[in-house]
């Protein structure tokens, strides 16, 4: 993987690190990705809700691992292995938080140009499609770039409160 | 070229908040009687320094005002001016105006010029007064001056008329004559005082009450007012059989202290035994700092700490990997690794040491603060202080300040007796709070206790009933009663002061404490007093932790939570309705709670006999946690779950294993709470 | 920064003139420091008046101070118990 120069701000372009799941290709923000590595047993979280296996031990620090077919409502896969974790840096609220998504293999770091994005298809129901920034097109497949920020970001803050509330 | 001082700011404001510090127990341990010259150096020391500092840096503000202190207090270290209690307030008053001052411009914030003003012109008051016979009379007299000498004392009420001026008569050459008779106390009344648009210069509007302290008779007094006679209202009163002060603690001849006022005088007990009490081994090291000493940053201890806790995980990892090991280097293997174990655990308790502060740094807030809540209702408080040395980590001694400020005020609002109820009851009439701290198995020790009036028991209980805290029918014992205090929104004193009382209190302290990992508990007898016992671990970051197997996971437990563990035969369980399954312990029957169950896990076992029940105590309460095998006993590292993730009740932290996986360790207070959920259900 | 520094006569065949001084100050937004450096002598008419300026300047929140008195000028306030009223603390 190469890494590129920085771009500050909304630039023309930045680079984004794209994986497979299943058929579809997604893509992430370089710059929020910590570390890339292969899946290893999770130790369970209880009342936690089924997309978030539990955590792992991050060069020691504590980090939640979700899985993203489960988050994103595709189909269940079996873990292989080059299931592989993707552990980003993600906004959550005031604070930043690292999460690891499981995703089934990763791919290249392309180039996007912020000219060649679309925006996602309202499909009507905009809750369910607010964590897609938009799509485009890499050698002839179509990147879904996700904004990880609403898609786990906003999904863990409201975890920590229904964990408490849940057993409240 | 102007040199940028700017990067010397910081050290100057530490440097001085320090030394505001070491001025404020100078001036607490100041004896008024006999005042020590070596305190009043070290009071001019620290204004000297700050003002040449505050000078240097262009902090003109504080530059005048330090300027004006140090003035009067070279007056004092000259022997050209008198310590009185009334000046150590004012003192003590200038201290917190400069810590007030430092930490405006600290913060790039206006200063409360009007404050500083007031407060300096006070001070310029005293140094120009330096030769009156009395101090400056900042507080209405409202009871009898107590004489030292026993003279009589008389009470003046003089009220000019209107037309008062216009027959040449002037109320200050009154006063003036007056004050030559013996020791004056005035208070003035302005209340006729019109707006001053409205004022006619040439009228008078004041009046006065007068508390003369003298070897005269009223004749003599009378003399004073003859010019004035029929063009003012006056009465002369004698005001009965003075007092002799209670304050022995002040057995000074001069005039000074005999016009203080008796609420003045209690201070002075205060401010003479609270040091007395808490010389042992006092603060000595709050004046300056001592060579052979270096200041670290918080965030470098804090990066050693963190990496002396990553080297346990990695020996913890080495050590297992170590104990399957074959071969014939094998056990020269093993032996370095046991070394290296030790090695650790020396490392680990250093480092542990470098972060532990005397409790002193803590308790040193009290005096001041004791004396100050005494003075505000009127009682009378003796302040001990003992086990100041004792250490703890930093950031438990940080966050013990607050629950300890509340518990001495409580103890002082509501528990110590005002003076005639104490000394109708055949107490010493000061009332005593004692602050401690010490070692004990493995942890800290704080404890608040106080000879007061103790604890109401069916106060609380018809308080907790009233409140639907308790059933009506519940019966409780001593211990369950006294706990209700601890719950959300619970008070019982009959009127809330500004002080304590508002009902926030106990339940913030038991929930600070408990995020401390300790505990707190309460022991009172009605009149005797009450004892708050606060305990916590030694450090936060580490913990030493029983592991148990539940299906396929691993939890940590802590080990000093733990009682006993045992396997139970199946006649030992019992089912009770309301509370699941039970099994007698010691006398008592305890609950069983079913991990696997909490926690959504498939066990190996789920029969109760078949596993392991170990006893725990969570937050007061007992019960047995089901789990299917115990693991090894060693020293984990608490990581933080709520970093990256959030707070999952019955879990406290968790930690990485030798392995590298990560277990969580539980919360046993958290557990009992979702387990009185699960029951429920 | 208003500077209203009393005479050394300050007595009552002068406090017309003060009081007109210090009306025109009532007022004033800036902070105003009143210096009683250079008094010599001093009576209750003065006093009073001070005092009636001084309460009714804070009351409306207006800053104003007192400094350096000189020894007959803080003998008076200490005499007439005045300290409270000009400097409360």
């Amino acid at each position: 993987m190469n890494s590129g120069k920085q771009e500050t701000g909304a630039a023309e372009s930045h680079q984004v690190l794209t994986f497979v799941l299943g058929s579809e290709t997604y893509g992430v923000d370089i710059l929020r990705v910590q570390e890339i590595r292969g899946f290893s047993t999770v130790t369970k979280i209880p009342q936690a809700p089924s997309h978030v296996l539990g955590v792992l031990n991050l060069r020691g620090s504590i980090v939640p691992i979700v899985d993203l077919r489960m988050r994103l409502a595709l189909e269940r896969a079996e873990y292989t292995a080059v299931t592989v974790i993707i552990v980003l840096s993600v906004q959550c609220g005031a604070a930043r938080r690292d999460f690891g998504v499981v995703v089934d293999g990763v791919s290249d770091v392309v180039d996007v140009k912020a000219a060649d994005v679309r925006a996602a298809p309202d499909l009507g129901c905009t809750a369910a499609t607010d964590y897609i920034r938009g799509l485009v097109p890499v050698s002839e497949r179509m990147v879904v770039l996700l904004d990880i920020d609403r898609l786990v970001g906003g999904d863990i803050a409201a975890l920590s409160a229904t964990a408490s509330g849940e057993a409240a | 070229m102007s040199l940028d001082l700017t990067q010397f700011h910081d050290a100057f404001f530490e440097e001085s908040f320090e030394a505001l510090e070491s001025m404020e127990a100078a001036l607490l341990k100041l004896d008024v009687g006999a005042p020590e010259p070596e305190l009043i150096n070290t009071i001019f020391r620290v204004a000297h320094s700050i003002k040449g500092g505050s000078a240097t840096f262009g902090f003109s503000e504080i530059a005048s005002f330090t300027h004006s202190l140090e003035t009067l207090l070279d007056e004092l270290r000259g022997n050209r001016m008198a310590v009185s209690v009334a000046l150590s307030d004012l003192l003590l008053k200038s201290v917190d105006a400069m810590r007030s001052m430092l930490r405006a411009v600290q913060a790039k914030q206006p200063i409360d010029a009007q404050r500083t003003a007031d407060l300096q012109f006070d001070l310029e008051l005293a140094i120009a007064n330096k030769n009156a016979p009395q101090a400056p009379a900042s507080t209405p007299v409202s009871t009898p001056a107590a004489a030292a000498d026993g003279a009589p004392v008389w009470k003046i009420a003089f009220r000019p008329h209107r037309k008062f001026f216009a027959s040449g008569n002037d109320p200050l050459r009154m006063l003036r004559e007056l004050a030559a008779l013996g020791s004056l106390s005035v208070e003035i009344d302005a209340a006729a005082l019109p707006s001053f648009a409205e004022l006619d210069p040439h009228e008078c509007h004041l009046a006065w009450r007068i508390e003369l302290a003298g070897d005269v008779g009223e004749a003599s007094i009378r003399e004073v007012f003859d010019w004035a006679e029929g063009d003012c209202d006056l009465s002369i009163e004698h005001s009965g059989a003075p007092q002799a002060a209670p304050a022995t603690a002040a057995p000074v001849t001069t005039p000074e202290v005999a016009a203080v006022t008796t609420p003045d005088a209690a201070p002075a007990a205060v401010a003479a035994a609270a040091p007395r009490a808490g010389n042992d081994g006092a603060a000595s090291s709050v004046v300056g700092g001592d060579s052979g000493s270096i200041r670290v940053s918080v965030e470098k201890i804090d990066e050693l700490m963190n990496t002396v806790g990553e080297l346990v995980i990695t020996q913890a990892m080495l050590s297992q990997l170590g104990t399957n090991l074959e071969g014939p280097s094998a056990d020269q293997l093993r032996s370095g690794l046991a070394q290296l174990e030790r090695n650790m655990r020396e490392l680990q308790e250093t480092v542990m040491r470098v972060r532990m502060l005397p409790i002193s740094f803590v308790f040193s807030r009290f005096p001041r603060m004791v004396r100050d809540l005494a003075q505000r209702l009127g009682k009378q408080i003796e302040l001990k202080l003992t086990g100041e040395q004792t250490e703890l980590d930093k950031t438990v001694l940080e966050k013990i300040g607050d629950p300890l400020v509340h518990l001495v005020r409580n103890s002082i609002d509501h528990g110590i007796e005002k003076t005639e109820a104490r000394i109708a009851a055949g107490k010493a009439a000061a009332g005593v709070v004692h602050l401690d701290a010490c070692h004990r198995g493995g942890n800290i020790a704080v404890e608040v206790s106080d000879d007061g009036g103790g604890l109401n028991r069916d106060r609380i209980l018809a308080k907790a009933r009233e409140r639907g805290l308790v059933d009506a029918n519940a019966t409780l014992t001593d211990e369950q009663i006294y706990d209700l205090i601890f719950l959300p929104g619970f008070s019982t004193a009959e009127q809330t002061t500004d002080v304590s009382g508002r009902g926030v209190g106990m339940d913030v302290v038991r929930r600070n404490i408990k995020e401390l990992g300790g505990k707190i508990e309460v022991r009172t007898e009605r009149g005797k007093g009450s004892r708050f016992i606060i305990t916590l671990p030694l450090t936060l970051a580490i913990v030493d932790g029983q592991s148990v197997a539940v299906g396929h996971e691993t939890y940590i437990v802590p080990l000093t939570s733990i009682i006993e563990s045992l396997q139970l035969k199946p006649e030992q369980v019992n089912r009770l309705s309301g509370h699941g399954e039970v099994f007698a312990f010691r006398g008592n029957y305890l609950p069983v709670v079913r991990l696997h169950q909490i926690f959504g896990i498939e066990p190996r076992t789920r029969d109760l006999h078949e596993g392991l029940v170990v006893v725990v105590e969570g937050e007061g309460s007992r019960f047995g946690l089901f789990v299917d095998d115990l693991l090894g006993q060693q020293q984990v590292v608490i990581k933080s779950l709520e970093t990256n993730y959030g707070h999952v009740d019955g879990v406290s932290g968790a930690t990485i294993l030798g392995d590298g996986n990560v277990a969580l360790i539980l919360d046993l207070g958290g557990l009992t709470r979702v387990t009185s959920q699960c029951v429920a259900a | 920064m208003g500077l209203v520094a009393l005479p050394a006569d300050c007595m009552q065949a002068d406090v017309a003139t003060l009081k007109e001084r210090l009306s025109d100050l009532l007022q004033s937004v800036t902070p105003i420091t009143i210096d009683a450096a250079g008094v010599q002598r001093i009576d209750t008419a003065s006093m009073q008046l001070l005092a009636a300026f001084i309460r009714e300047r804070r009351s409306g929140d207006r800053a104003v101070a007192l400094a350096q008195p000189s020894a007959a000028f803080a003998d008076a306030v200490r005499l007439l118990g005045l300290n409270a009223l000009m400097a409360p603390t």
